[in-house]
């Protein structure tokens, strides 16, 4: 059973879309600017039997992958580091408090000095994108955890390592959790928009392609493609937070 | 499995506090022996340092000064092998099952045993605490008294020879403790292992101990002591006794006046 709210919410969305559907069909919306949403869907359809987009899918997707993977390594060391060595911790702060207001995407220039032409600039953009929600997220994970499970640890004589793996990491897993949230939102965006300007492939160079050419249909299709990838990732994310939240009475 | 001799000399611990204040002094000088195999019971007024007794004697806090020997083993800031703790708080991990709560000691670290004897361990433990049909649950599907029962076979199933308790039923209803309480009995009996417990009750003190420590109220140090006259096969049953009354009583008129002290003490830090 969906609840009220839940009702509800549906059917704005789908009285938005209906809407854009109506002024598109009856010409209010030029079909140069946008497509009815039925077009972008069976468009979506046709490019995906034809396997137009399948490379270009799976390049993105790689890219992100490795982009998050990355990310949620650099993250969880570089988060256990700062919590480990406290004045490095109290110099770094600040920064990463204030690391989303800079726009790292100007930095794009200097990743293909250093990296060349190919995937790499994009993923490094993706992992700039996501690494620091993750620092930023362990950090305050491994600061909550209650002192006695620590205690607890010490009397069963655990390595440190022991400790970091079977007693911190799994007491930080909810905060980690939305770290992780955001970090694949952000890894996709640097991902996508690196690929507008400095790609050959992926979803993102297919859009910015399509605009150039004026293949408006393709364009809004595509974008479609990628709202409704990046939604299901996001439903799956909340859902497995959602049961990890449920396992530790959290809610 | 043989209980540990266990020795605390002129053991204190004071905290350091905050730029400008006074560091407090919580705990001691206190002195005294556990012998092994023996069942004793400190009891005292809130704040008065029990924690901090027990951590110093566990080697989870160092003390300020004075020692700790457990065995021969001189304690300084590290937890012996052989020793097992039951803390205070929700020390239930979690992100385990009951089951992996359980055998999480047998698993890894010092008191690691081989994979096969692990299950016939936990499910020993299981039944004892009851919770067998709960083998499979997270600790947040449980009541408090349930998880409490868990953290306490967590500890039992490293089958330590010396068990140090802070306030192990505190979250039971008075039922279950008498229950538990006859159930820690049976296997303090069955290990020989040296118990030391800390507790609120006067009653659960009387009623477990060999012996009786009450302390004072902060800086806590041991006031009296009282010794129980019951053999090592005693249940709840001998609080039917007038002897048990009289123990009690007699075990309140000594704690009467520092409890008073607490409480003011507490007022005066509020």
């Amino acid at each position: 059973m969906i609840s009220r709210v839940a009702q509800l919410r549906w059917l704005v969305v789908g009285g938005c879309v209906l809407t854009l559907e109506v002024l598109c069909r009856t010409g209010i919306i030029a079909p140069q600017v946008v497509v009815a949403p039925s077009i972008m869907f069976s468009t979506l359809i046709e490019m995906i039997l034809s396997g137009e987009v399948t490379t270009n899918f799976e390049s993105t997707f790689y890219s992100a992958l490795t982009a998050i993977l990355i990310s949620v390594m650099l993250g969880i060391s570089g988060g256990l580091l700062l919590w480990r060595v406290s004045r490095l911790r109290r110099v770094l702060e600040p920064v990463l408090a204030a690391y989303y207001s800079v726009p790292v995407f100007v930095f794009y220039p200097i990743l293909i000095a250093l990296f060349g032409m190919n995937d790499m600039p994009i993923i490094m953009i993706g992992v700039l994108f996501g690494v620091v929600s993750m620092i930023v997220n362990a950090l305050n994970g491994f600061d909550r955890i209650p002192l006695v499970y620590l205690k607890a640890a010490q009397t069963y004589k655990l390595s440190a390592w022991q400790v970091t793996y079977l007693i911190r990491i799994p007491a930080a897993l909810p905060q980690m959790m939305t770290g992780f949230k955001l970090t694949v939102a952000y890894s996709f965006i640097g991902v996508i928009a690196a690929e507008f300007i400095l790609s050959t492939s992926g979803l993102g160079y297919a859009i910015a392609y399509a605009y150039n050419n004026f293949e408006t249909r393709a364009m809004y299709a595509l974008m479609l493609l990628i709202m409704i990838v990046v939604s299901i990732i996001n439903v799956c994310l909340m859902s497995i937070e959602k049961k990890l939240l449920t396992r530790r009475g959290v809610i | 499995m043989k209980g540990i001799q266990v020795t605390v000399s002129d053991l204190t611990r004071t905290f350091e506090s905050m730029q400008g204040q006074q560091p407090v002094h919580a705990l001691g000088p206190v002195s005294f022996d556990i012998k092994p195999g023996e069942f004793l019971s400190v009891v005292g007024p809130s704040g008065c340092g029990k924690s901090t007794l027990m951590e110093c004697i566990a080697g989870l806090s160092t003390p300020t000064s004075g020692s700790v020997l457990v065995g021969d083993v001189n304690v300084k800031g590290e937890v012996p092998a052989g020793v097992g703790v039951v803390f205070q708080e929700n020390a239930v991990f979690p992100w385990l099952t009951v089951y992996e709560n359980i055998s999480f000691g047998l698993k890894h670290g010092n008191t690691a045993l081989p994979t096969g004897e692990i299950s016939i361990r936990v499910d020993e433990a299981l039944e004892l605490i009851g919770l067998k049909a709960f083998k499979s649950h997270y600790p947040s599907q449980l009541s408090g008294g349930m998880r409490q029962r868990v953290a306490i076979a967590r500890t039992l199933v490293t089958k330590p020879d010396f068990i140090l308790m802070d306030e192990p039923f505190g979250a039971l209803d008075p039922q279950t403790r008498l229950l538990m309480g006859d159930e820690l009995l049976k296997i303090w009996r069955a290990t020989g292992a040296t118990v030391f417990l800390i507790t609120h009750s006067l009653e659960e003190a009387i009623l477990l101990s060999d012996r009786v420590l009450a302390m004072t109220a902060r800086p806590g140090k041991i006031k009296t002591e009282i010794k129980t006259p019951w053999s090592k096969d005693r249940t709840s049953d001998i609080s039917a006794s007038p002897q048990f009354g009289q123990l009690v009583s007699e075990l309140w008129g000594v704690m009467r006046e520092e409890s008073k002290l607490a409480m003011a003490q507490s007022e005066n830090v509020a």
